[in-house]
């Protein structure tokens, strides 16, 4: 397999793209900014990420199932490798940074207004990559905080390569049907578990599978050892298999 | 002359119950402009789509500019260019347009762009492309698609939402564009369109290829006609009646050469087809 990358395509790819969205773009992002300006809580700025990630790359791949933008898409003189590097680039890098660059623009908005307008002064919340532990130690509680960054960005490029399959793979509703396949491929495992957990454990109530699972879960996320990072990198080995599968889609798809 | 195009045995359908195009072979040269004709559902766009790589064969061969469609190549891709019914939406403006989509053809001519414009009669300063007619749009799509320099230009139904100056303007575009490494296909159902226009006819029928020559071959070989109605010659191959009189395809037994009605050798071949099949291949 030989793959036919060019940078000067990959920039004329990305021309195209800016050039033809940027209205779009500066819209979007900026109702990004305020809605972190409103709300600005880790979870929800990380579930925003998440979602509207998703969508995003659904949305981006969806002009390749129309007859004329698909055309205009194979057409255009640019290797098949050329356009998905542009594709990871759109959908993993630019919208990570860009989602990062609009809480932090919400950020300072909210120090702005109420400095400005309420005449408080609020300490500067950087803590989308920061998670807090607390930890009894001798009685005493004590708070651990740990840096999320390389996990968030695994997992959101985990999510924008399962996307980007399911955009590829459904020609029709990709955004439910990729949802239900996740689901599908979810359940499937959960039960997996629960099937291991019968044999190791023996039979248990439903809750307290769920009981376990948490533990076990949070074991392996709390975890530093060697064996466990290991075991972490493998299963972000998903994310280039996906964008290879991803690949050959694309390479086998007619308009 | 080079050959551009080399398809053998080709077999394409979208359901495996009807075959749409079957043990299809093509050969076109360089330093032509080929009218592909054929009734509606004979496969036209889609031979165009096989052509550059949209749609891929279900078997058989297929040679385009010395690529295997199939991979789009994007040196392939720099040298087609396909010019579809449908045109692709764009809210940019001429400028922004060619700024953008013109780097990605390495032989692309900005003169030759405008000097097209001007002849089409599209005003540069357009602010959005959205905002222009189809024909507009369609008369922008023309123009940059030969300023392009393309080797291989695609053309469906290119004349369809054009005025009648527009039309004819069309004709001188197309037939200026071309030179010796260059092919030009036009798929159409408005045969008059491409009078005096196209130097090779490909008439499809029945999801095969039944003509493929060279109008000067063409004119070789078989008269086109208007004759008294009560006429009727030995070498008669097809007439149709009309306002003007009965119209007549005959094999040409003398040396001249005259003129080829489109319309009328297409209806020819469509009633006649194995014969005049016969006398291309004597």
């Amino acid at each position: 397999m030989k793959l036919n990358i060019r940078f000067n395509k990959i920039f004329l790819l990305l021309k195209q793209y800016f050039t033809e969205n940027l209205n779009g773009q500066i819209i979007y992002w900026s109702i990004m900014a305020l809605l972190f300006t409103a709300f600005d809580q880790r979870g929800f700025v990380l579930i925003v990420l998440y979602l509207s990630g998703f969508i995003f790359t659904i949305q981006l791949n969806s002009k390749l199932n129309k007859q004329t933008t698909g055309m205009q898409y194979f057409l255009l003189p640019a290797s098949q490798a050329d356009k998905m590097v542009v594709s990871f680039i759109l959908n993993t890098i630019y919208y990570f940074v860009m989602t990062i660059l609009a809480y932090v623009i919400g950020n300072m908005l909210i120090i702005i207004i109420y400095h400005s307008i309420l005449k408080i002064d609020v300490p500067i919340n950087w803590d989308l990559f920061q998670f807090t532990i607390p930890t009894l130690n001798n009685g005493i509680m004590q708070l651990t905080v740990r840096n999320e960054f390389w996990n968030i960005l695994g997992t959101f490029a985990s999510i924008q390569s399962i996307s980007m399959l399911g955009s590829l793979y459904f020609k029709r509703n990709a955004l439910g049907k990729t949802i239900l396949g996740i689901f599908t491929i979810g359940l499937l495992f959960l039960i997996l578990q629960f099937l291991l957990m019968d044999i190791f454990i023996g039979e248990i109530e439903f809750f307290e599978k769920i009981k376990w699972l948490t533990i076990i879960y949070s074991e392996i996320n709390n975890s530093s050892s060697v064996g466990i990072l290991i075991m972490k990198l493998c299963a972000f080995l998903i994310i280039p298999y996906l964008w290879l599968v991803s690949y050959f889609k694309l390479t086998e798809k007619q308009i | 002359m080079n050959k551009i195009i080399d398809i053998s045995n080709l077999e394409y359908h979208y359901n495996s119950q009807t075959k749409l195009l079957f043990d299809l072979n093509l050969q076109l040269e360089s330093g032509s402009i080929h009218g592909l004709l054929g009734k509606n559902g004979e496969g036209k766009s889609t031979l165009l789509k096989l052509i550059s790589g949209l749609l891929f064969p279900i078997n058989g061969k297929m040679n385009i500019l010395d690529y295997e469609p199939r991979k789009r190549n994007s040196k392939m891709l720099q040298d087609i260019f396909f010019l579809s019914e449908e045109l692709p939406e764009s809210n940019l403006s001429i400028r922004r347009f060619e700024n953008v989509y013109a780097p990605f053809y390495s032989k692309y001519s900005s003169s030759k762009f405008y000097n097209n414009l001007n002849e089409l009669g599209i005003e540069r300063k357009v602010k959005h492309i959205n905002e222009m007619s189809y024909g507009q749009r369609k008369k922008l799509m023309i123009a940059f698609g030969l300023a392009t320099n393309a080797r291989l230009i695609l053309m469906d139904e290119p004349t369809n939402g054009l005025d009648i100056p527009s039309k004819r303007q069309f004709r001188h575009l197309v037939a200026s564009a071309i030179d010796k490494k260059s092919c030009i296909i036009i798929s159409t159902h408005q045969v008059l369109d491409l009078d005096d226009l196209i130097n090779s006819i490909v008439i499809m029928d029945n999801h095969e290829i039944v003509l493929n020559e060279t109008t000067e071959n063409i004119a070789k070989k078989l008269i086109f006609k208007l004759a008294d109605n009560s006429e009727i010659e030995e070498n008669l191959i097809y007439s149709e009646d009309s306002l003007r009189g009965m119209c007549q395809v005959l094999e040409n037994n003398t040396n001249q050469v005259g003129r080829v009605d489109i319309e009328l050798l297409f209806n020819a071949v469509l009633a006649q087809k194995n014969r005049i099949k016969n006398l291309f291949s004597e």
